[in-house]
């Protein structure tokens, strides 16, 4: 029994050796694969065509889901917000939170993860499909990097497309609390725009920006790693596109936790 | 006495422990077409993509057109790479692309691209030579096994390769089309004088292909000569391929 009980723990614990030095392993592997996008991004030939493709597939096509997103996401919280606000008499500040926390928060946290889920899903299946179909090694053979053209055309692409979607974004999430606050009550644009901008600084709007270009250049980077990594046919197209959109929104989150503390800090230092 | 332009010596290889190569040796002489049979899953593909750079050995040496893989920079391989054409098992067309583009892809990247006439006529002219001028429009999914392997042999060839690695060039095919695909490699050597490795376990296609056939049996070689001397070779198991 004793036996069994120490042969259990023995697994157990090898078992959480093995997952760590994966985890480790897979952060390494990542690593080095991103660095070659340092590397590449400077020299010739630039893809441009290829570039402003992705630019058009990986932005303007995520239009309609972030339009919609945002819409609601501001309609909603104005909606909720009011009972409360009223309560303590504070209803003409509610432009003000949904701003501050759409910009400073939920635009970017939310349009990142919508792009993980749309965008980031898409490329992992895309280039994982290519790789099982030896589409990937085509290219290198007939002397075309491919990291050149698919990873670094992918990445920049997300990196330049995410700040453009995430103040579009936080623009579309301000036209839905005002609508919500105009069902509810009565409120000029202009009177909702001075509320809304009346306590934003300068400050709450850089982070957000940074942020949407490191969630960007993080969730296309993580993408493109599983994609290239995928294998055993179709089962391994699949789960390159699940481990893109989850892993990425992970290190959203990360990155999001960081952001935040770095603002604090800046904020309690600086300001 | 011909020139060796692929010399392999002593490859190893292994996957998860797993032998899959254990010491070949080859060697592939300029205008000669050799064919490398086996059973599947006996390692001939993995010896095709060590070649060409794309797996690599655990030990071992590669020589292509006299230069040692190991010695190259990542930049040279791919430079050396244009000489080598490959045709894959599926074809590997990029299915984002039309037939057009799929030939053009590599003509645009070049060192000394051509124009854009010249790429439009270059890829007429390989399209006419596999007998699929018409499909230039359509995309990948639209074209059939054997439309799709002509498409990827005309996409090798355009970049002049001066030897081609076949993997598996007439599986999965009628007759018809695996006769065409032949007739192709034939031609390739008698026009343009270009070498072939050809992996294949079509004995219909290495017997009017190879000029040399090695055999591949678990990791090692070491049965090797023309179609004929190996039908009446004294070894159940190579015969056996060849009934």
């Amino acid at each position: 029994m004793k036996k069994d009980k120490e042969q259990l723990e023995e697994t157990t614990t090898e078992k959480s050796e093995k997952s760590n030095g994966n985890f480790f392993r897979t952060l390494g592997e990542l690593t080095v694969f991103s660095s070659r996008f340092f590397a590449l991004v400077w020299s010739p030939p630039y893809e441009l065509d290829e570039l402003f493709t992705q630019i058009f597939r990986l932005g303007y096509k995520s239009l309609f889901l972030v339009t919609t997103t945002a819409f609601i996401i501001g309609f909603v919280m104005s909606l909720q917000l009011y009972p409360s606000m009223k309560t303590f008499g504070a209803e003409d500040l509610i432009p003000n939170m949904v701003a501050i926390a759409v910009i400073r928060e939920i635009g970017p946290v939310l349009t990142g993860l919508i792009c993980a889920g749309k965008t980031g899903s898409g490329i992992g299946a895309e280039i994982g499909s290519m790789k099982v179909t030896d589409q990937i090694d085509a290219m290198s053979i007939s002397g075309v990097d491919p990291y050149k053209y698919l990873v670094v055309t992918r990445v920049l692409a997300m990196t330049i497309t995410m700040p453009f979607l995430v103040i579009y974004s936080a623009g579309l999430s301000l036209v839905g609390s005002y609508v919500a606050v105009n069902i509810t009550d009565d409120m000029s644009v202009t009177m909702y725009i001075n509320s809304a901008f009346d306590y934003m600084y300068f400050y709450d709007f850089v982070p957000s920006i940074i942020k949407a270009f490191f969630f960007g250049f993080t969730i296309a980077m993580v993408s493109c790693f599983y994609g290239y990594r995928a294998d055993y046919g179709t089962v391994g197209v699949g789960k390159a596109a699940n481990a893109s959109v989850v892993i990425s929104s992970l290190i959203i989150f990360f990155l999001d936790m960081l952001a935040a503390q770095l603002s604090h800090y800046y904020q309690n230092n600086f300001v | 006495m011909k020139e060796d332009i692929i010399v392999v010596k002593d490859l190893y290889k292994s996957f998860k422990g797993k032998k899959v190569l254990e010491g070949i040796n080859i060697n592939l002489k300029k205008e000669e077409n050799l064919c490398i049979i086996g059973k599947s899953g006996s390692g001939k593909s993995v010896l095709l993509r060590s070649i060409i750079g794309l797996i690599e050995p655990d030990s071992g040496y590669i020589s292509v057109f006299g230069k040692s893989l190991d010695d190259l920079h990542e930049n040279e391989v791919i430079a050396l790479r244009k000489k080598v054409g490959y045709l894959f098992q599926e074809g590997a067309l990029y299915d984002s692309m039309n037939v057009e583009e799929n030939l053009a892809f590599p003509l645009k990247r070049q060192p000394h691209p051509k124009s854009h006439k010249e790429i439009k006529a270059t890829i007429r002219l390989a399209l006419q030579r596999v007998g699929l001028l018409s499909s230039i429009n359509k995309m990948p999914q639209e074209l059939s096994g054997g439309m799709k392997k002509r498409i990827a042999l005309a996409r090798t060839l355009i970049l002049e390769p001066e030897v081609i690695l076949y993997d598996e060039p007439t599986t999965g095919l009628d007759p018809v089309t695996s006769k065409e695909i032949i007739e192709l490699i034939l031609e390739m050597r008698a026009t343009n004088g270009i070498s072939a490795i050809i992996v294949t376990h079509d004995m219909y296609c290495a017997r009017l292909t190879a000029d040399r056939i090695l055999l591949l049996n678990e990791g090692k070689m070491d049965v090797e000569g023309s179609f004929e001397e190996l039908k009446r070779s004294d070894k159940d198991w190579v015969r056996a391929f060849f009934e």
